[in-house]
Order: structure tokens, then sequence, then C-alpha cells
């Protein structure tokens, strides 16, 4: 028995020691590489947000290469997926990143859920971590003391004030009196967004009639549709994560016959939205960070989609916001004129109006979050999306 | 009432899918007696033809169901020829066999993510969608046709294993599988047709889905749904299966609609348990002999 | 070295649930699809008795061992009175542990609901872990050789015969499902104290899936056969990354290609036959040489 044991904790050792040098075969002993850190969904059902992403910061990091690189050094990305289970496999990936690959920072993280882990990681490591999409007040701040985390930042704008800006808009500017919430249960996200609109909507003076919920994996949404509607709800907040759900919503609202005006957060923005429930949207007003198709990303989205054509993946939102924590890690690397995560860090604090993708970039040195980042609310027109107004907050 | 009249047909419209599938589990598990957990996938490549045959090919729904149905059938027979008759061949336990098949899944749902994408697809049908109105209820009419297909697909079955010479074989093979081999049944024959005709429930409920929830790699986590229909009805069973299937519909739409969406999942995993802590051959099985 | 220790932690982590898992369905025979609930039981019970409450760390760990096995018995009792077996048993678990991830999310006041709970300090460090895994390992092999052990060993392979001979089947059975609770919930525990954060979704079904993996490839009544198998399905993952999107692909292949080439030396399925006891008691007692063939073909 002894002898087994030993055996097994050997072949552990040697298995764990394969796994730490099989993926650093490439590229490492290369100083004169900058390395970027990258992690998330690139494989099963959530993978269109990240992939695409991937793909656009590593083309990005091809022009930067072509024209000299950052510091006189090349640039490269590391990208790792944490798809089985992000719980675990972000801190493992994470860690390797710092570790194996010594990434001067990690960038372009997209969920809250696989943001949380690596925190307390990055703070120890000194590693700046940029997250494009985590949305959750938690990701910067520590709820508990009020501090702000020294490494973490955020590009895009934090649940409270979607959630906040969507209920002012809901009872100001539509005048919608009655609203029933449909929130995905288990998502960080969409239960943030549902809570700060609640809050807000409440206090505006009106009503939520019905709070509704659904499971990660659900597709059949007309019991809590008809429930919404036989309250009496005139609109629905959506607070979803993933497009699938807000247009499968719309769709089987449209088959039940009620029409409802839906509420949607940034998060189900997708062009691919319209392929699901194109007619169906009728009066829906989403709110977001950047138009997708403003103009000034058309060249973009263009040749983006051209030059990926076969993976069968687009330019979206995420991607944008993806390139915008890209972006300001490269504002913050130049500022610097450092790769040390402490230097990189104290730009990265005290950025202001930094060039990145979708606009420029200020961040709040108290909260670590992007300052007065402008929402775009859209609606579904003619099967497309169009501007209905943009709020610059001062 | 109307709202109860309302969340109820719902109920059973998403409760006749469930059916379907539940079918294709039971017919496996009263078989081999092992749950086969490959079955969403198998499921979902269903769809992903019927999306290709419409979409691409441009050819109306019902072709794409043939399609749907002919790969379904088509990849339910390589799980059974590659992955479960050699197990079985070697007496290997069924928890063997539900880990292949579990392996069967992962390995499926991320091939299509790697081929096709995660993207959702839209599969649009040829036929008219318009909804039904039947005084303030309002019925789909995909959900008619579904259930329809549902119910055709079950009678059919019933006369298959009830009036045919193969059905009389697969019946005995469920009752007791080695003594129908020592009885001269040929039962890798037997397990063939088994397998291909939960492939065409299968292929069935994809293309049903598809078009009602769009087609994605993930489509098949709605068959576990269908498995618990079949746990509630009783395991290998098929009336029970079917029965399962429209009382968890009913069972999860009134939840939602009248005690809590979010606690849904909740009330029917726990139906789930309580049903096996207390009527461990679920509510219509009730020796081995009436599995079939 | 954070990297290598992390992966020595989560393969810990997995190793202590592992063989209380093995214990129960290697051993005793009963099939667990929903282990990782324990998991999660364990994991937030320490975590809120260690922020709310003020118990200390390892207390507060151990306390949510004893957490997860109040849970076993309420959920355990009613089940294996009725005699649910095999598949049935299996499912209960897969709904237990859908229950749990379901009520926890809905529970936001000291849950913190689907965000889940952030800010746990890093108490679990690489040794700490190590320590107990050797600990619990070691009275876990204790146990099975103990008479306990035999008894649950004679219940999986004839229960009427072992309760002819004296031998309660329910209660070895429930004992064998506590233990495995406890040791499921300490894991749950360590893991949560190690990662820092705690999310319905940290203890989800591939969790349950890769422990039930874990025994079935590492060998049923074996236990350092899954102890190894738990190290490689957190390794394997890992190992495979330079597959970028193909990883996942490959690891269901492996699932299915492991299961169809691994000779079935380990357990080789002659029911009821004393031939089988015979080499189940050779296969534990004996060894050495066995186990690295097997491994070495594993």
């Amino acid at each position: 028995m002894k002898h087994r044991k030993l055996f097994a904790l050997l072949l552990t050792v040697v298995l764990s020691v394969g796994a730490v040098f099989t993926g650093c075969g490439s590229g490492s002993g290369q100083s004169d590489t900058i390395k970027v850190g990258f992690y998330g969904t690139l494989a099963g059902s959530g993978a269109y947000v990240d992939t695409a992403a991937k793909m656009a910061i590593e083309d990005y990091i091809e022009q930067i290469n072509a024209n000299g690189g950052w510091l006189g050094k090349q640039v490269q990305l590391v990208s790792y997926d944490v798809s089985k289970d992000p719980a675990t496999e972000s801190v493992t990936a994470a860690t390797r990143l710092i570790e194996q690959d010594k990434v001067i920072g990690i960038v372009g993280i997209s969920g809250t859920a696989s943001t949380l882990p690596i925190i307390s990681l990055c703070n120890e490591t000194q590693t700046p971590c940029i997250a494009s999409a985590a949305t959750n007040t938690k990701v910067t701040m520590n709820e508990d003391t009020g501090e702000v985390y020294p490494y973490l930042f955020r590009v895009c704008f934090i649940d409270p004030y979607q959630g906040t800006a969507l209920a002012d808009f809901a009872y100001n500017d539509l005048d919608i009196q009655k609203v029933a919430t449909l929130t995905r249960v288990n998502n960080a996200y969409a239960m943030g967004i549902q809570e700060y609109f609640k809050e807000q909507y409440t206090a505006l003076g009106g009503k939520i009639v019905k709070e509704l919920g659904y499971q990660e994996t659900e597709v059949e949404f007309r019991a809590q549709l008809t429930a919404a509607a036989d309250a009496g709800a005139t609109a629905i907040l959506v607070a979803a994560s993933e497009y699938k759900d807000a247009g499968l919503i719309a769709n089987q609202a449209a088959d039940l016959g009620l029409e409802f005006t839906f509420l949607l957060p940034d998060g189900v923005y997708a062009s691919e939205l319209l392929n699901v429930a194109g007619d169906t949207l009728g009066s829906s007003y989403i709110s977001v960070g950047a138009d997708e198709n403003d103009p000034a990303f058309a060249d973009f989205k263009s040749s983006f989609d051209e030059k990926h054509k076969d993976s069968g993946y687009t330019a979206n939102i995420y991607t944008y916001y993806a390139l915008d924590s890209f972006m300001l890690l490269e504002y913050a690397v130049k500022t610097a004129d450092s790769l040390d995560g402490p230097a990189i860090r104290d730009a990265l604090e005290n950025a202001k109006d930094a060039p990145c993708f979708t606009e420029a970039i200020t961040i709040d040195p108290e909260t670590h979050n992007p300052l007065n980042k402008s929402i775009t609310v859209l609606t579904v027109k003619d099967g497309a999306y169009s501007v209905y107004k943009t709020y610059k907050p001062e | 009432m109307n709202l109860f009249l309302q969340q109820l047909v719902i109920g059973l419209s998403i409760g006749s899918v469930y059916a379907l599938l539940a079918v294709g589990y039971a017919l496996i598990t009263s078989i081999f007696n092992f749950t086969n957990f490959g079955y969403g996938a198998v499921m979902m490549c269903g769809a992903f033809a019927a999306y290709f045959a419409v979409v691409k090919l441009g050819f109306p729904t019902l072709i794409g169901l043939v399609f749907a149905i002919i790969f379904a059938v088509f990849i339910s027979l390589i799980t059974e020829l590659v992955a479960y008759r050699p197990l079985r061949k070697r007496k290997s336990p069924r928890l063997y066999l539900m880990i292949t098949a579990m392996g069967f899944n992962i390995f499926l749902l991320n091939l299509a993510v790697v081929l096709l994408g995660a993207n959702v697809r839209y599969l649009p049908s040829t036929f008219s969608t318009d909804s039904i109105h039947m005084g303030s209820i309002v019925v789909s009419a995909l959900d008619v046709y579904s259930l329809f297909a549902s119910l055709i697909s079950l009678a059919v079955l019933w006369v298959f294993l009830y009036l045919s010479k193969q059905g009389l074989a697969i019946r005995s093979a469920a009752h007791d599988t080695d003594t129908a081999g020592l009885m001269g049944i040929n039962v890798n024959k037997v397990s063939l047709i088994v397998f291909a005709i939960s492939g065409i429930t299968a292929g069935i409920a994809g293309t049903f889905m598809g078009m009602k929830y769009t087609v994605y790699p993930n489509l098949g986590d709605i068959a576990n749904k269908a498995f618990i229909a079949s746990v509630i009805g009783g395991m290998g069973s098929l009336p029970g299966a079917v029965l399962g299937g429209f009382i968890l519909g009913v069972i999860e739409t009134m939840v939602s609609g009248y005690i809590s969406s979010a606690l849904r999942d909740l009330f029917s995993f726990g139906i789930m348990i309580l049903v096996l802590i207390f009527l461990p051959n679920g509510i219509v099985g009730k020796k081995v002999q009436d599995k079939l | 070295m954070l990297y290598i220790f992390s992966i020595i932690v989560f393969v810990c982590v997995h190793g202590i649930a592992v063989s209380g898992l093995s214990l129960l369905t290697g051993y005793t025979g009963i099939f667990s699809i929903g282990h990782a609930g324990f998991m999660a039981v364990g994991g937030y019970a320490a975590v809120v008795l260690y922020k709310n409450l003020g118990v200390p760390f390892l207390l507060a760990v151990v306390l949510g061992g004893f957490i997860a096995v109040i849970v076993s018995v309420i959920l355990g009792y009613p089940a294996l009175r009725n005699k649910l077996e095999g598949d049935a048993f299996g499912i209960v678990m897969l709904g237990f542990v859908t229950v749990v991830r379901v009520a926890i999310s809905n529970i936001k006041p000291v849950l913190g609901g689907a965000i889940g709970i952030t800010g746990i300090p890093r108490l679990s460090s690489v040794w700490l872990v190590i320590l107990i895994t050797a600990i619990m390992v070691y009275c876990m092999r204790n146990f099975i050789k103990s008479d306990y052990g035999k008894n649950c060993m004679a219940v999986q392979q004839q229960e009427s015969a072992a309760e002819m001979v004296g031998v309660n089947p329910l209660r070895t059975k429930l004992r064998a499902l506590m233990i495995s609770a406890f040791y499921g919930g300490v894991a749950g525990g360590l893991f949560v104290f190690y990662a820092t954060f705690v999310s319905p979704m940290s203890f989800a079904e591939a969790k349950s899936n890769d422990l039930l993996a874990a025994v079935v490839l590492g060998g049923m009544c074996s236990l350092s056969g899954p102890l190894m198998a738990a190290g490689i399905l957190v390794i394997l993952p890992e190992i495979l990354r330079f597959l970028a999107v193909w990883r996942l692909v490959f690891y269901g292949l492996a699932f299915i290609l492991i299961m169809l080439f691994r000779p079935d030396g380990l357990f080789g399925y002659r029911e009821i036959s004393f031939k089988w006891v015979g080499r189940l008691y050779h296969k534990i007692k004996a060894g050495i040489g066995e186990r690295q063939k097997r491994t070495g073909r594993g």
C-alpha cells in the first residue's frame, strides 16, 4: 500500500511538472517579446463572445508589431480557455499566465464570474488586470471595506450605472408605469442589473408588478410571459446575459400575442439578436456602451468580418470592449514607459483620456471604473438597430 | 381561469416535446438498463442537419425533418456500434456505459462548437407559424405541429412495438435481454433497431426544438428535462415516459406561473427526488414486466 | 511555484472528495452523480461560519464537513431505507446537486445569491492542504481495511448474504454515505478558502462528473487508483491546453477511449461470483506489480 501511494504521488508530481512544461515550449526565454494574457470561454456555448474578442486583439497586435511593437519589443497574446469550469480554471489559467508566461497584464475578461476568482491573485503578484465586460461592482471594490483593489480595472460601465440609467429611461422617457422583470437568476450580471433597476425604478415611483426569473439553460419563457401580462405589466426588463435568451423571449411573446416593450441591457446586444428575433422585437430599447454600427467602427467591423468570415464569428460589442481593455493597457505601458507591474498600475490608475477603441477613457482612481462612460439607447427598426438617444454624463 | 387555461396549454405543449424525448430515453433504459446521457447531443446533431438542409440547401421544412432524422439515426447508430456495444460485450458495469455516454455528450457538443461555432442559428419553418387564437387562449402553431408529430410518432412506435415481429423481439429483450438472446433473438439487431428508433425521436424532436428555440450546440441540454420526465414516469417505461413528460411540462409551467419562476428547477428536481424515494418505480412502472 | 501550487491544491481537494466518493461508490456500490453538492454545502457552510460567525478557519472547515453529513442523512436515510439503488440513487444525487445550486442562487442575504461570496481570505496554504489530504486519506485507508470497510464490500457484493451474517445493510450504507459526505464537505471548505471566491457555479454538475469519473477510471474497490485518477482529471485539461479550442473535444474523447480500451482487469463484471470476491481480495492485498501495470495502461 505504501509503495502504491508513493507511486501515485510520484505520478502526480510527474504529471503536474509535465503540465507546467507542455505549454511553455513556444516563446519561453525570449525576453524581447512582451506577453499579454487573455482567458475566457473559447469553447462551449458561450464561445461567441470571447473568441471574437481574442481574434480582434490578435489582429490589433499584428498591426502593433508591424509598427515596431511596444517600447521596441514585439507583443504577443497568450490566451487560455476556461470554459470547462470557470470558477476553478480561471485561477489556474491566470496563475499560469502570470507565472509561466510572465505576462505584463491580463486583459479582456468578459465575465464577472471569471474575474472574481483572480482578484487576490492579481493583487498579490502585482499584475494589472483590465476586465472588458465584468460589470459587477465587486470586481474592483472590496464591498466589506470599501477599498479599491489596487490591480483591478475595467473599461465598461458597472451594473448600478446601467440599471439605474435603464430605470430612468423607462420611467422618464418612455413613461412606463408598470414593469415586470425577467432575470437569469444564476447570473451575477443579470441579477445586478435587475437589482439596481428595481431600486431606481421604485424610487422614481414606478411599480414592479412581477419579478420573474429563469435558469441558465432555459429556452421556454411563455409561462413567465403569461404571468407578466396577467400582472398588468406593459414592459419587461429582460435581465439576460446572452442574446439567445432575449431573442427567444421576444419570439415567444409574439407567439402568445402579447405586446410588451422590452428593456434590454448591453449583455444581449449582438447583431445575431436580430437574426433570432427580427420583427418580434418591435418596441425594444437596449442600452449599450457603444453603437456597434456607429460609422466610426464601420471600417474595423467590415475588415474584421471579412478576415474571419470562415470562422463564423463577427465583431460584436464585446470585441470593441476587449479592444478597449487592450488599448488601455497599451496606453499605460507607453505612459509608464515600463513593463513593471506597479508602474503600469499607476499609469492605469491615472489614465486620462486614454485613446481607446470606442472612446477616450479616463479611469476614476477611487473606483478603477471608467469615468463618464456614455450610454447609448438603441431601438430596433426594420430589422436593424438605430440610435434612439445618447447620454453623455458630465 | 383564463390564465390557468393558458398556462395549462403552454404546459401541455412543452410536455409533448418532453414526452417524445423521454420515450427515446425510456427505450434504451428499458433494454440496456443504462441512462443514455449522449442522447441530447444526438438531438442537437439532428437539429443542425435540419438547419443545414433548410437554410443552406433551401429545402422545405419537411425535407429538413427527413435530413434531421437520417443524421440523428446515423449518429445514434455510431454511438451504439463504436462505444456501447463493445462495452456490453465485455459485460462492463452499466456505470461505464453511463460514463461513456457522458463522454460522447461532451465530445459531440464541443465538436459542434469547434466545427460550427457557438452562435445561435435561426431555423425558419416553411409552413405557417401564425398563432391560433381560441377565445382568449393563444396556441402557437409550432406547438400544435410538434404535438401532432409527437403523438403520431408515439402511435407509430406503439404499433411497431406491439404489432410487428421486431417489436415483439424488442419487448422480449426489454423483459430479459439475456434470456431473449438464448431464445434465438438477435440482440445485436434489436439494439440497432432500438438505437435507430431513439435516433428518429431525437431527429424529430431536434427539428422542432430548432424551430422553436433556434439551433445551437447546447440545444441538447433540454434533453435533461426529458430525462427527469422519464424518471418521474418510471424509468424504462414508455407510457410512463409519455405521462411523465406531460406532467413535468405542466408542473414546470404552473410553478413558473404561480409560485416562483426562479425556483422552478428546484421543484422539478425536488419532485424527481421525492418520486424516486417514495415511488422508486415512477408513477407508471410497477413491475419489470410492465416496462413496455 | 504558484501555478504548480494551485494545481497541487486542486488535486488534493479533488483527492479528498474522490476518496470519500470511492468509499461510497467503489466499496459500498452506491452511485452518486451529484457529489459536488456536498462540496457546495461544506464550502458555503465553512465560509458562512468563518465570515459571519467568527469561527476559526480549520474548525469552520471541519464543521462544514459535519453540516454536509447532516444534509446527507436527511437525503440519504429515506432513500436508502427505501432500498434505492443503482441509477436511481445516482439520479437522486443529481437532483440534489441541482436543488442545492438553485437554492443557493436564490438566497441573497448571507450567501450572495448568484454572485457568490468574494473576499474570502486564502487560508488553505499548500502545505496545510497536503497535510490534511494525507491525514484524511490515511484515515480512509484504515477505515476501508477495518471491519467496517469489509462490511461495505460485503453489502456491495451480496446484500442479502451480508445481512444474513449479521451486517446491517442500511446502517452500513448510511455510514458510508455520511463519511463520504464529510469528505466532500471538507474538500469544499478547503477549495473555497483557496479559491477565495465561491459561487453556485463553483460546484456545477461538471465537477460531480469529474469526481465520479475519477472513481471509475481509477478503479472500483481501490483507493490509490481513484486518487491518481483525480490528479489526472485535474491535470489533464491543463496538459491539453495546447490543443486550445479542441481541448474539450479531446477531453470527451478521452472518456470514451479510456472506457473502451481500459482493460477490465480492475473490476471484471462477474456478478455474484466468489471467484470475483477472491480476485478482489487478492487485488487489495497484493499488488504493486498489478497496480503499475494497470496505471501504465490507463
